[in-house]
């Protein structure tokens, strides 16, 4: 046998021998884009950290998730909402909800305004995004007329927002004046301002200039957020369909874990433990 | 045998600088292909009226309208333009025919490294000074507005307009010049009756250029203009925000599902950019072919 021939021998061994060696579970998860990086920063760790189960992470939107776990095309559907009624009754009660993190948005102003103005309610809140209320005098502040700050649409956080204070986030906030494409751009746009409203994840609050108010009498802290006091917070969940396998269960509880909470504080939303 | 080597190895490099010469055009046709390809759909799936006409970019509801978009990108354009035309032809005279020797050789290349400032540059200089200094001359609810859009971008179209023009009045012949001046007519009406006339086209095929470079920006305008789609109200007023062509592309494309309304529609805003953008430089480069002609040279 010369030289060419075993390295090709030996390297056809090493091709057939590794899906041999690496016969892993594979575990896949689907659905929304506002849980994706966590759970696909939660994969990556947990894939490293044992060799039984591999984890594949894909995006799609929470229907598409929970679709897919109802069909089985997913082991794990992901939804930044609850499951739907109809879809219950489409796909049968057999859905188990695991909530793994909770998502809070903080309705922020300029400071100049935050010394008169430290309490809204939602409908006022809604107002002044929706043009309807355009000077600050209106809500027992300065006679100012308001900025409104969005983010563009595909943000989770203007999702979570629209749904709390309009009703569904395909609704159009019409007072906006400018749309920032993240939270740090949405942050210089406030502080820059003297008149300005807009919303923050929680995870960007701080500094002198850009301060979080009051919705309905609550200010948004962790607590109030995980308690579920403060109006305007999701939970962000994993589905999974009928009895939770073990590979599934393991998965879940290393998210629900101390290191998957600490990823699930790194990537801005608010742990549940 | 010799010889005939020497034959093929001067036929292949021939090939080689062709294939060269070609890897252009073949690459411009791929792109009116590609994007065509990915923007017809969006046509038929809005109906062509609705999306060009359609006053609504939303995708929340699956509502695409190129209206807001076309009339910023309109707004901006003819706001930078004008900005750049009314101090940048000016200084081109100067340039060619008023400056000492020495201040042109400090004055050009400075224009030139304007040209070569990255955009993201532009943007941030426009955050951090421009937008806080119109909301406070001009008492608008914010800076970020077409206005500052315009200033932005003018500035960026400046070295455009400059440095065409320059040439194109440098080279208008000098016994022209000298004629008139002989003749008794002083400097400012040399400029002005004989000199400017001679050289317009080059001036007008700089501000065509200008044109395709304001229309095709996008990091910078993205930053000041205010990203909201919406039509302003009057149509012309410059002093809100609003949303052009490309930032709307840049905004929205990273977002968009492959495949979905949303990625064919944001293809189709750019169908319309680069047809709007090629009729620009084909006019332009008819303009430069009709000035050689003229002028005589090369």
């Amino acid at each position: 046998m010369d030289k060419k021939k075993m390295i090709f021998s030996i390297f056809l061994i090493a091709i057939l021998t590794v899906p041999a060696v690496h016969s892993a579970e594979v575990l896949t998860i689907t659905g929304s884009s506002t849980v994706l990086p966590v759970a696909a920063k939660c994969a990556e760790v947990f894939n490293e950290k044992q060799d039984d189960i591999i984890v594949q992470v894909s995006g799609g939107g929470s229907g598409h998730g929970i679709e897919a776990v109802a069909t089985g095309k997913a082991d794990i559907g992901m939804a930044s909402r609850e499951v739907k009624d109809s879809e219950i009754n489409k796909y049968g009660d057999r859905f188990i909800e695991h909530t793994i993190a909770k998502d809070g948005v903080a309705v922020v102003v300029s400071s100049d305004i935050y010394k008169k103005v430290q309490n809204l309610t939602k409908e006022q809140i809604k107002m002044i995004f929706d043009g309807k209320i355009k000077n600050w005098k209106e809500v027992g502040g300065p006679d100012r007329r308001i900025l409104v700050v969005v983010r563009k649409s595909g943000s989770g956080t203007r999702d979570t927002f629209m749904e709390a204070i309009f009703g569904s986030s395909k609704e159009e906030a019409r007072g906006k004046y400018i749309e920032t494409s993240e939270n740090s751009e949405m942050k210089t746009a406030i502080s820059q301002s003297d008149i300005a409203i807009g919303y923050l994840g929680l995870g960007y609050l701080g500094g002198k200039e850009v301060k979080a108010i009051a919705v309905d009498g609550v200010f948004p802290t962790k607590e109030t957020v995980k308690d579920g006091t403060y109006p305007i917070a999701r939970s962000l969940y994993l589905y999974t369909m009928g009895k939770t396998s073990l590979e599934e269960g393991k998965f879940i509880n290393f998210i629900l874990s101390e290191e998957g909470q600490k990823i699930i504080k790194e990537e801005g939303f608010v742990s549940v433990r | 045998m010799r010889a005939n080597f020497k034959n093929i190895k001067e036929k292949l490099i021939e090939d080689l600088l062709f294939i060269a010469a070609i890897s252009s055009i073949v690459v411009i046709l791929f792109i009116f292909i590609f994007l065509m390809k990915e923007g017809a759909f969006a046509f038929l799936e809005n109906g062509v009226f609705n999306f060009i006409f359609g006053t609504k970019w939303r995708m929340e509801t699956g509502t695409y309208g190129m209206a807001p978009l076309i009339i910023g990108s309109l707004l901006v354009t003819i706001g930078a333009v004008g900005f750049a035309t009314i101090l940048g032809i000016p200084s081109a005279i100067f340039l060619s025919e008023l400056a000492p020797p020495r201040m042109g050789n400090i004055l050009k290349p400075t224009v030139e490294l304007l040209n070569s400032i990255p955009s993201i540059v532009y943007g941030f200089i426009g955050v951090v000074l421009l937008l806080t200094s119109l909301r406070d001359t001009f008492d608008m609810i914010d800076g970020h507005s077409f206005l500052a859009g315009s200033i932005l971008l003018g500035v960026m179209a400046l070295p455009t307009i400059i440095t065409i023009s320059d040439d194109a009045i440098t080279s208008v012949p000098k016994d022209l010049r000298e004629g008139s001046l002989a003749l008794g007519a002083t400097r400012w009406q040399t400029i002005r009756r004989v000199v400017l006339p001679s050289a317009i086209s080059g001036i007008m095929a700089s501000i065509l250029l200008a044109i395709g470079r304001v229309l095709g920006e996008t990091m910078a305008i993205m930053l000041v203009v205010g990203c909201v789609a919406r039509v302003p109200s009057p149509f012309f007023n410059f002093f809100q925000s609003g949303d052009t062509m490309t930032a709307r592309i840049a905004s929205e494309m990273g977002e968009a599902a492959r495949g979905s309304l949303q990625y064919h529609s944001l293809f189709g805003i750019g169908v319309l950019l680069l047809i709007i953008v090629t009729v620009l430089n084909v006019i332009a480069d008819l303009i430069r072919v009709r000035i050689q002609k003229k002028v005589g040279r090369g």
